[in-house]
């Protein structure tokens, strides 16, 4: 397929970076640069679809509120976008945001048009399975190359169809995982071509028991380390660069800030995240390229959608 | 041959199923026809139950598949000269045996045989044993089109989501539950754990041990709806728990009219199943256009709870088939589409196991914990009952309460116990 000088500078240069699009999560210098692959793993509850909220608001929010005002594709597998809970989190934002930035014109019509403009900028799209998973990443496409302005690609989630398709492949793995294969193979190509960032969950249903040792037992918070076993397809794995393990209750390195806190919101749950990121251009003191860096954080959810601590 | 012969006279009802390992068996008849010429062979074959053919090739494939020996008699008596096409029809009888089968054997007349209603002495002399088979007929149909596939609703991309409402309370339809009288101790205290109700487009889950309460909960909750709301509902009953009587003792709390009461009854629609196949196929029916035609009384359904998914589930799960994991996800994806397409809430029980540490945990599994959006463990001890909120996408924290299913009501009774985060 051909395309002029200016389309392929359009295609390639105009969407914009998201490295900076939550730096409490990642460690220094390795947010998501363009064509990375972000995946979070972790058990039920543990505030992963909050995280997806959080970010999803803070790109299509206006840069008044704190926004990127970017467009965003929402890919609900888990038919668990909840349209209410998102409304919430951008009213809230946008109060905050524009009753700083405009005290004297903040009226209920720029509220609502700013809302409106907002979730403009949200496509949403539900699949019932991994076939119809896969036609809607080729719909994409044409979307992609429509809209310059589309930068985040968000799946929720991306393993909803992995025990369905482990019994319809039958007896062999290659054709079990062969749809989500092929997914991988087509994201893999948009994000060579397009330059987008895509952030996935994945739910933890496999036990890692290897790891499992008995003094841990006793603790009433599942560590992370148990249930990280990555059970999807290689390409999948191979396309992943920066590993988000979410976990509830809060992680010993940040015991004294989170207790801090815990006092003054004593009903909170806090989450936290454990992030790896395995990105080969890192310019960090890490010259090799298979080494990975780490960082943990905490959070709580509000109304106003999560907040780090 | 003889005793096979006699078999398979006695069981002329049953079918090919019963003659044919009968025939299998015995070799000895097509030893017996082999040696025999076609002039003498007393050989006849009679066609049984095949109206419709009248070419004896297309038989002889259908028939192969029952044996070698159908095979090779049918093979002989093609070649014999006094068959005419007439005599295809309708039936097959095999005969023959030579020296063993001697006379001592019958024949059995089949009913719309013509053969055998032909009065030639000749042809039914030369019967020497009669074995009744049963093939069936090749269904030709005439194509009419492909089969028509259910209509799966295609993956919606929306350019721009309507504007967003007012009000909360449009978009998420948010409704109360279970208010009966004679839960009325627990009733505040149960909406205040589910923060104020059963939400619409999402499953929320029970779980307990037996006898904790989870059908009785399911029993307010639906004739809440049907009465309080106006709205039908549909209970999938799968544990055989649901009975009128209790339904109707609970509404004769709410209400003293015989006609409120009969007509709150009519709006709760009951399915009985009993696997996880008609699970399945009812949960489709439904998403089919069944809600449509569920909805009696005036009121479109707003509530499709399910007593006990667990127990048609568990059994499917276990051991190393994935069969039974796949099922449990397609259960869980067409609930999920039934709450998110038609705006219904969608309420399932669970039953509870043990986890590592010894807690009470809600059953099924990992894969399942992903499925519902609020998850509630009832547990009863020293007659007391509690209900706590395990997951919420809306309370951040683990709310206890408790309840009580008293006729008379007792207010001011329950308490209502937050407990500190510590991600036990």
């Amino acid at each position: 397929m051909t395309e002029t000088g200016a389309q392929l500078f359009a295609r390639l240069d105009a969407r914009r970076s998201l490295a900076d699009i939550e730096p409490s999560l990642f460690p220094e210098a390795c947010g998501p640069q363009h064509g990375e692959v972000v995946e979070l793993h972790g058990l039920e509850g543990t505030g992963k679809t909050e995280l997806l909220y959080h970010l999803l608001c803070r790109c299509i929010l206006p840069a008044e509120a704190g926004g990127m005002a970017v467009e965003v594709v929402f890919v609900d597998t888990d038919y668990s976008l909840d349209m209410l809970r998102l409304v919430t989190i951008l009213e809230n934002r946008l109060a905050a945001g524009l009753s700083t930035s405009r005290p004297e014109s903040s009226g209920e019509c720029s509220e609502e048009a700013a809302l409106q403009s907002c979730l403009s900028r949200l496509l949403v799209v539900h699949c019932g399975s991994s076939s119809q998973l896969l036609l809607t990443l080729h719909y994409l496409e044409t979307s992609l190359s429509s809209r310059p302005r589309l930068s985040l690609l968000l799946i929720d989630s991306i393993s909803a169809f992995y025990w369905q398709d482990r019994c319809g492949g039958g007896e062999s793995v290659a054709r079990q995982e062969d749809k989500l294969i092929k997914c991988s193979e087509l994201l893999a190509r948009l994000l060579r071509d397009y330059r987008i960032t895509v952030f996935a969950t994945s739910h933890a249903i496999r036990r890692n028991y290897k790891n499992f040792d008995s003094s841990s037992s006793s603790s009433s918070s599942p560590s992370y380390a148990e249930y990280e076993q990555p059970y999807l397809c290689r390409p999948w794995q191979r396309l992943v660069t920066h590993r988000l393990l979410c976990s509830r209750g809060t992680a010993g390195a940040n015991m004294a800030a989170a207790a801090a806190c815990a006092e003054k919101q004593s009903r909170r749950q806090a989450f936290t995240v454990h992030c790896t990121s395995s990105s080969s251009s890192s310019s960090s003191s890490s010259s090799s390229k298979g080494t990975k860096a780490h960082k943990s954080s905490c959070f709580y959810v509000t109304d106003g959608g999560v907040v780090f601590i | 041959m003889q005793a096979a012969a006699q078999t398979t006279q006695c069981s002329k009802a049953e079918g090919e199923k019963r003659g044919t390992p009968a025939l299998r068996k015995d070799t000895s008849v097509d030893a017996a026809l082999e040696g025999k010429s076609l002039r003498s062979a007393r050989a006849r074959l009679i066609l049984y139950n095949l109206a419709r053919h009248n070419e004896p090739s297309s038989i002889a494939p259908a028939v192969a598949a029952q044996g070698p020996v159908i095979s090779s008699i049918l093979r002989f008596a093609s070649r014999a000269p006094k068959l005419t096409s007439s005599c295809w029809q309708p039936a097959i009888e095999l005969s023959g045996g030579g020296g063993g089968g001697g006379g001592g054997t019958r024949v059995q007349k089949a009913a719309n045989c013509s053969f055998c209603q032909s009065t030639d002495p000749d042809d039914l002399a030369s019967v020497d044993a009669a074995v009744l088979i049963n093939i069936p007929q090749p269904r030709r149909k005439r194509f009419t089109g492909f089969p028509r596939l259910p209509d799966h609703p295609p993956p919606r991309a929306s350019a721009s989501l309507p504007p967003p409402p007012r009000t909360l309370m449009e978009s998420g339809r948010l409704w109360r539950t279970s208010s009966a009288a004679h839960l009325k101790a627990g009733e505040t205290l149960l909406d205040k754990l589910l923060d104020s109700g059963l939400y619409t487009g999402e499953i929320t889950e029970l779980s307990g041990g037996p006898g904790a309460g989870k059908s009785q909960v399911c029993f307010a909750a639906a004739v809440h709806t049907a009465h309080r709301l106006r709205q039908s509902v549909i209970y999938v009953d799968t544990a055989g728990g649901l009975s009128a009587g209790r339904l109707l003792q609970m509404l004769r709390v709410q209400t003293d009219q015989t006609e409120e009461q009969m007509e709150a009854l009519q709006r709760i629609r009951v399915f009985r199943v009993f696997d996880i196949f008609s699970l399945l196929g009812c949960l489709h029916d439904l998403r089919c256009g069944g809600l449509q035609q569920a909805s009696l009384g005036g009121g479109s359904v707003k509530a499709v709870i399910v007593d006990s998914v667990s127990a048609i589930i568990s059994p499917t799960l276990g051991g190393k088939q994935n069969e039974g994991m796949s099922l449990m996800m397609q259960v869980a994806g067409t609930l999920k589409t039934i709450a998110k397409d038609f705006n219904v809430a969608v309420l399932v029980t669970n039953h509870v196991t043990r986890g590592a540490g010894g807690e009470v945990l809600a059953g099924l599994g990992l894969s399942w914990s992903h499925v519902p959006r609020t998850r509630v463990l009832l547990e009863r001890s020293e007659g007391r009952r509690t209900a706590t909120l395990v997951k919420s996408s809306r309370q951040p924290c683990r709310i206890k309460a408790e309840f009580d299913f008293n006729r008379e009501s007792r207010p001011g009774e329950g308490r209502l116990g937050g407990e500190r985060a510590t991600g036990s």
